[in-house]
């Protein structure tokens, strides 16, 4: 890795068009960076990348897709086998028809 | 800057945006309504953050009454690797529209971005929110912080990663889902 010594104001310069400016050094050793690059290169913070990354791969390899509708068709089985219609979010103050619950919930515990 | 999502009419609203149609009569379902797509077929603009290869996705709805019609399944149809090696076929996520978990849902979409996925107006853009199933239930969560946001037209798109921090924009990567959805798991 290339290691570099500068000032606040100073710059550096990565290729044809990026410029890195040091902005700023606090006295807790915070680093104030400006950075000038074209639009389409992408600039993140890392951590907020692995962060981002980390919970696609949990919520991609943990086959929530499935577990879901399995957990949504139990749900559904005990409401409806409690004959009960309680609402839900996404449905504030709709009853749902309880007799239709048991026909789908095969397909939707099926998997995929 | 390109505004998504609505403001609630008793909601709190994070930033300047006009208020909708649906928000002023109280129309929540509408804010709400089911991913509405003209293709099934996703296409990112370049691989889903953490997985290699992840370009190709297509769109399965999960259920057909009012709360599940709302989740859908994206799997990718291309075969993947972590970034550690391994290969995973086919993996599949489950999305949601952000606003069903926070009615006031909002987010600002730079200017590149939206043009990257040729989004002219706010309606050419769904926005998809990835959940994540964890044991027990309860633990489970979704990404409001950086989600999918797909070119409801051609089906292009893109998971966006506000240049604003978490606590900045008010939105988690791991919010948990509404006590209402998962109380009820044994």
């Amino acid at each position: 890795m290339l290691t570099l010594t500068r000032e606040p104001g100073q710059k550096i310069v990565v290729g044809d068009d990026i410029v890195i400016t040091v902005v700023s050094v606090s006295e807790n050793g915070r680093v104030r960076l400006g950075i000038e690059a074209p639009r389409q290169i992408r600039i993140d913070r890392e951590e907020v990348l692995e962060r981002i990354q980390n919970e696609n791969i949990e919520a991609g390899a943990g086959g929530t897709a499935s577990r879901w509708a399995a957990y949504a068709a139990r749900r559904a089985n005990r409401q409806a086998s409690a004959g009960a219609t309680s609402p839900s979010v996404g449905d504030p103050g709709q009853s749902r028809d309880a007799a239709q619950r048991p026909k789908r919930l095969e397909s939707l515990a099926a998997p995929r | 800057m390109m505004q998504l999502g609505a403001t609630h009419p008793h909601g709190h609203v994070r930033t300047c945006t006009r208020r909708t149609a649906a928000a002023d009569d109280g129309a929540v379902g509408t804010l709400i309504r089911p991913i509405t797509l003209s293709t099934r077929e996703i296409t990112f603009r370049r691989e889903m953050l953490g997985w290699v290869g992840a370009v190709h996705f297509v769109l399965e709805p999960l259920g057909d009454d009012q709360t599940e019609a709302l989740f859908a399944g994206l799997r990718c149809t291309d075969t993947v690797r972590l970034r550690g090696g391994a290969v995973v076929p086919s993996p599949q996520f489950l999305v949601a529209p952000p606003g069903f978990f926070a009615p006031n849902y909002q987010i600002s979409l730079d200017e590149h971005f939206a043009e990257s996925l040729d989004l002219v107006v706010p309606d050419d853009a769904a926005l998809l929110a990835i959940v994540t199933h964890r044991n027990p239930i309860g633990r489970s969560t979704v990404n409001l912080f950086s989600p999918i946001v797909v070119n409801r037209h051609s089906g292009l798109a893109d998971q966006y990663v506000p240049a604003s921090s978490e606590a900045e924009t008010g939105w988690s990567v791991r919010t948990p889902l509404p006590l209402a959805l998962v109380a009820d798991d044994t």
